[in-house]
């Protein structure tokens, strides 16, 4: 699923390993989903869009919205 | 203590726990033949097999989405393919019903069985309220 993780996370002067540790989750995930390899679950898209402070959808594309 | 470091932590314990387990069962079970007692070293060992599976859990806990699930295909896609490969060679280099072919064959049975019932507890924990 597209997204602006890296956009936020870079907007913050974060590195890739500073937000894993942050979230407490491993570094990988964050390189996946920046890639759009890996689709995260409800509760780490809510947890990754918390830390950011914006809605869901501003973090992750809808890919359905306006079908 | 960083995310990393604890998850090297965690997976540090998971295995040393596992190789305690390996000391304590080559110490309690002889090289060739069964135990003497089997009622009690039995329930013993599958105690420490149990104990085995909690070392783990602190690991599993810590880990985020994307690992549980690199796991979980890993385990279900090269394990059970690991496993008929296996024993594919063994029947096909000692027999079909030579000792060693018959250990994994319920090794394999027993790994499928231990996967019906964890499916079974994780669909019934998953259910829903249906209309």
């Amino acid at each position: 699923m597209k997204n602006r993780l890296r956009d936020l996370r870079k907007s913050r002067g974060l590195n890739q390993a500073d937000l894993a540790d942050r979230l407490e989750i491993s570094r990988q995930t964050i390189i996946a989903i920046e890639a759009d390899k890996y689709d995260p679950s409800l509760p780490m898209a809510y947890r990754l869009a918390a830390f950011f402070s914006v809605p869901v959808e501003d973090l992750f594309f809808n890919p359905w919205k306006g079908e | 203590m960083t995310y990393r470091r604890k998850m090297w932590a965690l997976a540090g314990l998971a295995f040393g726990v596992a190789a305690l387990a390996g000391v304590v069962i080559g110490k309690l079970v002889p090289s060739t033949g069964g135990v003497e007692n089997p009622a009690v070293v039995l329930p013993l060992l599958l105690i420490i097999a149990a104990l085995v599976i909690l070392g783990a859990v602190p690991w599993w806990r810590q880990t985020d989405d994307l690992q549980k699930q690199g796991q979980l295909v890993s385990w279900w896609w090269g394990g059970n393919f690991g496993a008929l490969a296996m024993i594919v060679v063994l029947v096909a280099m000692n027999g079909s019903h030579s000792e060693i072919s018959m250990g994994a064959f319920y090794l394999f049975v027993a790994q499928f069985a231990g996967m019906a019932v964890a499916y079974g507890i994780w669909k019934f924990r998953g259910r829903g309220v249906p209309d």
